[in-house]
């Protein structure tokens, strides 16, 4: 496996063979979610989200992304509605 | 936490919001914010990994590696694509970084849309630039629509929402001229008869946007995997040079 990045700031520092590892292994979560299975790689784990501009699904997708084992998840920030953006109401 | 409710609000800086947010020893910060350059300032000055879920017009690089992975999901292959990203160019993040990995893994991308909203520094990026969009999307592989940002113009780019879906918007007539098996992509949250006909964007023989969300699960659960394993990589390290808990840097 090869991603030796500290950070993920922008896709400019990633080389070619990151980015393969990277979709190589969401693709195996792909699966898993499809199969209702969860890893424990992120088991205890604490995330904090910080969103300071209007946001669609993404806090959202990033939330999901943690599954039950972490120890926590704590928002902060200003996740704002879809519909701000102009998209018709679900 | 909400904003309204934080430090910042009160006039406290990002960069004292993260530090205080730091001491609380987290594995990892996702930041989005408004300023290009906010979060790589703020990566800067905390122990834990950062993933940017987007900055200003700079990068948005989990929606990039989404729309790779639907790509490479659909196509079989994540190289030597013909792929039109079509729109405001301008004033996205999300076309920054999908121009930046998709010519990293040797493909071949045009931007399509009105010179106001596609400026010329972007052929600096080795793309090909149209501002006729049945041209641009000739034998494509790939289209990928962007919305229309509104919140980010602060000038009159577009004449009226209607004679830019006549010239622009991805309808049955200009999607034609792409590859009988092209894909449609859309970042979302998507603008129906603005930038894509509602048909267009629910034919489920064409359109992968269901797809694109399904994939943004999991590439962000990836992404905070693989952060996350480095930084505890890190801090193991950390560790096993210190003689005593509490004498780490």
């Amino acid at each position: 496996m090869t991603f030796t990045q500290r950070h993920l700031l922008g896709i400019e520092p990633l080389h070619p063979t990151e980015i393969t590892t990277l979709l190589d292994l969401a693709d195996d979560y792909v699966r898993l979610n499809r199969e209702k299975r969860h890893g424990d790689a992120l088991a205890g784990r604490t995330q904090i989200n910080m969103f300071f501009e209007n946001s669609d699904s993404h806090p959202g997708q990033f939330r999901t992304g943690l599954q039950t084992p972490w120890r926590g998840c704590d928002e902060h920030g200003d996740a704002g509605l879809v519909d701000q953006k102009g998209r018709d109401p679900d | 936490m909400a904003m309204q409710a934080s430090s910042i609000k009160k006039g406290e800086t990002l960069i004292d919001t993260a530090l205080t947010l730091n001491a609380m020893h987290p594995d990892l910060l996702v930041v989005r914010h408004p300023q290009s350059g906010a979060v790589d300032l703020l990566a800067q000055k905390v122990n834990c990994a950062v993933l940017n879920a987007g900055d200003g017009r700079h990068e948005h690089p989990t929606q990039a590696l989404l729309d790779a992975l639907t790509i490479r999901r659909a196509k079989g292959r994540l190289h030597r694509l013909n792929i039109a990203i079509c729109g405001d160019i301008a004033h996205s993040r999300v076309a920054r970084s999908n121009i930046l990995l998709l010519g990293k893994m040797e493909n071949r991308v045009r931007l399509v849309g009105p010179p106001t909203l596609v400026p010329a520094g972007f052929a600096d990026f080795g793309v090909e630039v149209y501002d006729n969009m049945r041209e641009g999307l000739q034998d494509v592989d790939v289209v990928m629509m962007l919305r229309l940002q509104r919140e980010r113009m602060d000038g009159g780019f577009i004449p009226s929402e209607r004679e830019y879906y006549h010239r622009y918007g991805l309808d049955a007539d200009k999607l034609s001229h792409a590859k009988p098996d092209a894909i449609v992509m859309h970042p979302g949250p998507m603008n129906r008869g603005v930038e894509i006909d509602g048909d267009i964007a629910d034919d489920i023989n064409r359109s992968v946007i269901q797809e694109q969300v399904e994939m943004g699960v999991a590439v962000r659960m990836a992404a905070m995997d693989l952060l996350v394993r480095n930084h505890s990589g890190a801090q193991q390290d950390a560790l096993a040079g210190s003689t005593a808990p509490g004498t780490l840097a």
